[in-house]
């Protein structure tokens, strides 16, 4: 080797493997240089060594007399310049050693205005500091370093001559402060790309988002980190930015997409870490810490954290499978089919109308979602099986004298069809019975998230149509009852708390066109009946509901049976939802 | 001075004790973990994560004898954890070559101070436009790529000036170094 030409070609490959620019070719090339060549080893360590020094010099202290641009980050004023030297590429200039008056005034003029905006943003962490403490201690140095600034700023109310020993020591921590904190703290590490119905505890200022801790309180937001992972943040989402490919997700939900560069993103949970090799996938953690990893595409590796009888595990998780994390740490995995699409893939559309932290969908649930526009309409739950199906039809079919669990739903608790007779029913697998009236027996449809491309999808109530983005629809021709497990429901919701059911339900209106039918419908809570109306047409076009929640109750269930008039009973839940409320 | 003063202070003491060698040893540690993992976003991840981890020890440890070699020494396991993690294909080195990877930077380290004082004559002997290109990127904190992007520039030509002018300096500070040892 040893050409220097040779060796620029070898300065070239390092230049873009630092930039993570090389493509497996060259990388192969690069290693198989490095690994015959002794020389182009040192070359290579030498190399590494002179970068770091040129780091070393942006990070920390900058010598006057090595610069003569602007230092203040952010002033990109010399870019421009840069752009014409790169138009008249090869002229020189003469260069002076010595920086001008001028010069060394500005300077230190910038010198000045970093450490006043320093100084004011130590006083902004200080107000923080209540956010930070919520949080489990992620960065010790960090937190140390702010306890030992909070601590000089506290006992600078001594004496004066301990002020002014004190004073001394603080300067020379805050110097040492600044060189870390900026090297830390002030990089960029991702950018905020888009929001919908998104409501922040401190909403960012500005679209570049630095490392530090972040709360979304409702809706959804899309980051994009410097390294090239793309993340939605599903609220209520508590979280840290730790750097340009890794993030700390103490409670939430969040779906990523991992380009080739960012191979190695990392999401940090209280109980796992995972390592993306070039995926999508997503990550919820709940209150209690327990935690879902769904892997869409690609592979993962879950990283389980060490426990007092339960030593760390080591898993690849591949496409298609889900890997659930109890609160003790256990580690179960199973195929996506088996799990509910807790994960949105894309940012929803501003008038879905599920909202993290607001309302959660509950026709979105029977379609297998998380709440969030996860689901999928016109898919449905058999009464009678506890299956689910993809298309639901309508045919009269014989109800069976039992509640079924519906276990690949893990938010419904189970589905029944009333008695013929009447009579005591069970409506939970908690032991809750209801004594319903004589009246049930068939069914015709299976509970679903109704709405298009049902051709029979005529839902419409006192001419508002339902079974759209905007106005879902659970659809409960007669006879059917549904118990959603609210204890399930609120598991994942982590931080949120639910206020109330709403809906407004009825007859679809289309019916009375032909016929004149009535039903009834309940609404109960752990067994005890909320709301009870007799419904008919065309008297009753649409019907409000309210039923206010305790967060000690744990079934909602929703039965819809036929009435006197045995015929067309299309009847529906429009707008079907949990009010949500945040508990922070 | 009460007895809570004293431990104040001591706490000060300790912190401004840890901040100063880390300010000092941080050029050695991360040139360390650049040399062992090769990529300006997991090189900064790891300084990041190794600092974070001398903290906490040293708060438990207090007095360290060789602060840059015990916090390169944490540097090294945050660097075998970051391999166990990253797909075999993507490390440049085996672990013979590790070990003699790691022996050249050692002994390169020693020459760490030197190497600052030449780099920086280095840097003055740079023509003023290459010496401006480096001032662009590393004290701007942007990407070759960003600042292609910025400056409507073609990224391939970039990568071409800026391992010219590394070797440049490199070469530079070769002969800065032989001259140092053997100033006859």
């Amino acid at each position: 080797m040893s050409s220097d030409r040779s060796l620029t070609t070898l300065s070239d490959l390092l230049i873009r493997q630092l930039s993570d620019e090389l493509n497996d070719e060259d990388h192969a090339r690069l290693k198989d240089w490095l690994a015959k060549d002794t020389e182009a080893r040192q070359y290579y360590v030498e190399f590494m060594a002179l970068n770091a020094q040129l780091r070393k010099q942006r990070v920390a202290s900058v010598a006057p007399e090595t610069l003569d641009i602007d230092l203040s980050k952010g002033n990109s004023s010399d870019v421009p310049a840069f752009a014409r030297w790169l138009e008249e590429t090869g002229q020189d200039e003469t260069q002076t050693s010595e920086p001008s008056p001028e010069r060394k005034d500005e300077i230190r003029r910038i010198a000045e205005q970093r450490l006043q905006a320093f100084l004011a943003e130590q006083d902004q962490i200080r107000r923080q500091q209540a956010i930070y403490q919520r949080h489990e201690a992620t960065s010790p140095l960090r937190e140390g370093l702010y306890n030992l600034a909070e601590r000089i700023y506290i006992t600078a109310t001594w004496t004066l001559r301990n002020a002014v020993r004190l004073a001394a020591l603080a300067t020379v921590v805050l110097v040492g402060l600044i060189v870390i904190h900026h090297a830390l703290r002030h990089r960029v590490v991702a950018t905020l790309d888009e929001v919908v119905h998104a409501q922040w505890d401190q909403p960012p200022t500005e679209p570049n988002l630095y490392p530090g801790p972040m709360f979304l309180k409702e809706g959804f937001a899309r980051l994009t980190f410097k390294q090239g992972a793309a993340v939605i943040l599903q609220a209520p989402c508590a979280f840290d930015l730790s750097s340009k490919n890794k993030m700390v997700l103490h409670y939430g939900t969040v779906t990523t997409q991992v380009p080739v560069q960012a191979h190695g993103f990392a999401i940090k949970t209280p109980q796992s870490t995972v390592t993306d090799f070039g995926t999508e996938f997503g990550v919820q953690v709940q209150a209690s810490a327990a935690a879902e990893v769904h892997v869409f595409d690609g592979r993962v590796r879950l990283e389980t954290a060490s426990r007092a009888r339960q030593p760390s595990q080591n898993r690849d998780i591949t496409q298609g499978k889900a890997a659930v994390i109890t609160k003790s740490g256990e580690l179960n995995v199973n195929s996506l089919g088996a799990r509910p699409n807790l994960f949105v893939r894309n940012i929803p559309e501003p008038n879905a109308f599920g909202i993290p932290n607001k309302r959660l969908d509950l026709a979105d649930i029977v379609g297998g979602g998380s709440g969030f526009g996860t689901g999928s309409r016109h898919t449905g739950i058999d009464p009678v099986t506890g299956l689910t199906v993809s298309t639901y039809r309508s045919e009269k079919r014989t109800g069976e004298k039992k509640y079924v669990e519906v276990p690949s739903l893990p938010f419904v608790d189970g589905v029944f069809v009333p008695l013929a007779q009447g009579g005591l029913m069970p409506i939970s697998t908690a032991g809750h019975h209801f004594d319903f009236p004589p009246g049930g027996g068939d069914w015709y449809v299976e509970i679903a998230h109704g709405g298009k491309p049902d051709p029979q999808a005529f839902l419409t109530l006192d001419g508002q149509t339902y079974g759209t983005t905007d106005h879902p629809a659970l659809l409960m021709h007669a006879n059917v009852g549904i118990t959603f497990n609210l204890g399930a429901i609120r598991e994942s919701l982590t931080g949120s708390r639910i206020k109330r059911f709403t809906s407004v339900c009825g007859i679809s209106n289309h019916v009375q066109k032909t016929k004149t039918p009535d039903a009834i419908v309940y609404v109960l809570v752990d067994g005890q009946v909320r709301f009870y109306r007799k419904i008919a047409l065309p008297t009753d076009l649409a019907v409000n509901i309210r039923v206010d929640l305790r967060e000690d109750e744990r079934f909602l269930t929703l039965v819809c049976m036929a009435g006197t008039a045995n015929y067309g009973d299309w009847t529906f839940f429009g707008v079907p939802a949990l009010e949500l409320e945040g508990e922070r | 001075m009460a007895k809570s003063d004293d431990l104040s202070e001591q706490q000060f003491d300790r912190g401004s004790h840890f901040v100063n060698q880390l300010t000092a040893c941080q050029h050695r540690i991360y040139a360390f973990i650049l040399t062992l993992v090769p990529n300006w976003s997991d090189a900064d991840d790891l300084m990041q994560e190794t600092a974070e981890v001398m903290w906490r020890k040293f708060q438990d440890i207090g007095q360290i004898n060789d602060f840059c070699a015990w916090g390169k020494t944490i540097a090294r396991n945050k660097v075998m954890n970051f391999y166990a993690k990253k797909k075999r294909e993507r490390i440049l080195f085996d672990d013979s070559l590790l070990n003699d990877v790691v022996e050249r930077e050692e002994k390169a380290s020693l020459q760490a101070e030197l190497r600052v004082r030449a780099l920086q004559k280095c840097l003055q002997r740079l023509r003023s436009n290459d010496r401006h290109l480096i001032q662009v990127l590393y004290g701007h904190d942007i990407t070759l790529r960003e600042l292609a992007e910025e400056v409507k520039r073609p990224i391939q030509g970039l990568y071409k000036a800026m391992a010219r002018i590394h070797h440049s300096l490199l070469e530079c500070v070769r002969r800065s170094l032989a001259v140092m040892e053997d100033p006859s």
